[in-house]
């Protein structure tokens, strides 16, 4: 591997995840997949009992794919994130 | 002998009360630590005091932003009990019906092309009153529908029931698919509109 690329590979960022109103700043590898950077996230705030998939990242409202390298989206560094538990199964009227 | 553990379904406060105390000072401090952040998406806290906090929800995406709704959460005998999600006016502090909701916090269960089925999360029964009926909410446990599902299994497993989820599911459902006014014949009330695609699952 060449001195570039290992650079390249090497590339982190931070991002400020907001979990249940606890913000935490996790610094990541890019080229990780969002779930390690909300992993993390849960596991700084001591949130471990729920699985990942009952959980959702959000940026300005739309849900972001945790399965995605975090370097797709193109976050600026510090870029805040919502982590969030989903809601569970309620309501009983279909419009 | 087995101990048997009663919750009541009232306001009164059983459980120690510097306990519920404690606790609502915790989910409120950290709350206001990232008070600025959901502020800015037009969460606005209008008061707290235990055993109670008061935020209205204002859809910050449309212009003039509206004032869509606002609540009391109540945290008396937490974290034995849920806390309880009131409706109320923001202006006089009374409890609000049903029908002076603008809308009823739709959530997107499926698409089938074009069709998309939606259920409404905040529910009513003859009384009028509204409540939110989702799983970390006092009056959703407490509902004789959902004896099956006690607070107790969630409890302290991830966040259902706490200031920060209640906020952001209130915020989720109630807010963020909101993307215009609606003005019908009379301007007396004015309700608002959802782009269907952007209602949250």
């Amino acid at each position: 591997m060449s001195k570039e690329n290992k650079q390249d590979n090497d590339k982190f960022i931070s991002l400020i995840i907001v979990v249940n109103t606890i913000p935490v700043t996790i610094t990541i590898n890019e080229n990780a997949p969002l779930k390690a950077a909300a992993e993390k996230a849960l596991e700084e705030t001591k949130n471990s009992g729920r699985p990942l998939q009952d959980w959702e990242m959000k940026l300005d409202d739309k849900i972001l794919d945790l399965d995605k390298k975090i370097k797709s989206y193109d976050f600026p560094n510090n870029q805040e994130l919502f982590l969030s538990l989903k809601a569970g199964v309620g309501g009983n009227r279909i419009i | 002998m087995s101990e048997e553990i009663i919750i009541s379904n009232s306001n009164e406060q059983t459980v120690d009360p510097t306990v519920s105390r404690k606790k609502f000072d915790l989910e409120t401090q950290d709350f206001l630590q990232s008070y600025s952040r959901y502020r800015k998406r037009g969460i606005i806290l209008l008061g707290y005091e235990f055993p109670n906090i008061k935020l209205a929800f204002m859809a910050v995406k449309i212009n003039p932003a509206p004032l869509v709704f606002a609540v009391e959460i109540n945290f008396t005998n937490y974290d034995l009990e849920a806390p309880s999600v009131k409706f109320i006016n923001p202006f006089l502090d009374t409890p609000i019906d049903i029908t002076q909701l603008p809308h009823q916090f739709p959530r997107k269960i499926g698409q089938l092309k074009n069709q998309i089925n939606l259920q409404t999360l905040v529910l009513s029964q003859a009384d009028k009153i509204p409540f939110f009926c989702i799983p970390g909410v006092r009056e959703y446990h407490n509902h004789p529908a959902h004896t099956g599902d006690s607070w107790l299994l969630h409890r302290g497993t991830g966040g259902e029931g706490t200031l920060g989820f209640l906020v952001e599911k209130l915020y989720q459902y109630g807010i963020s698919g909101i993307n215009g006014f609606q003005f019908p014949g009379s301007f007396q009330k004015v309700t608002v509109t959802f782009d269907p695609q952007t209602i949250p699952e």
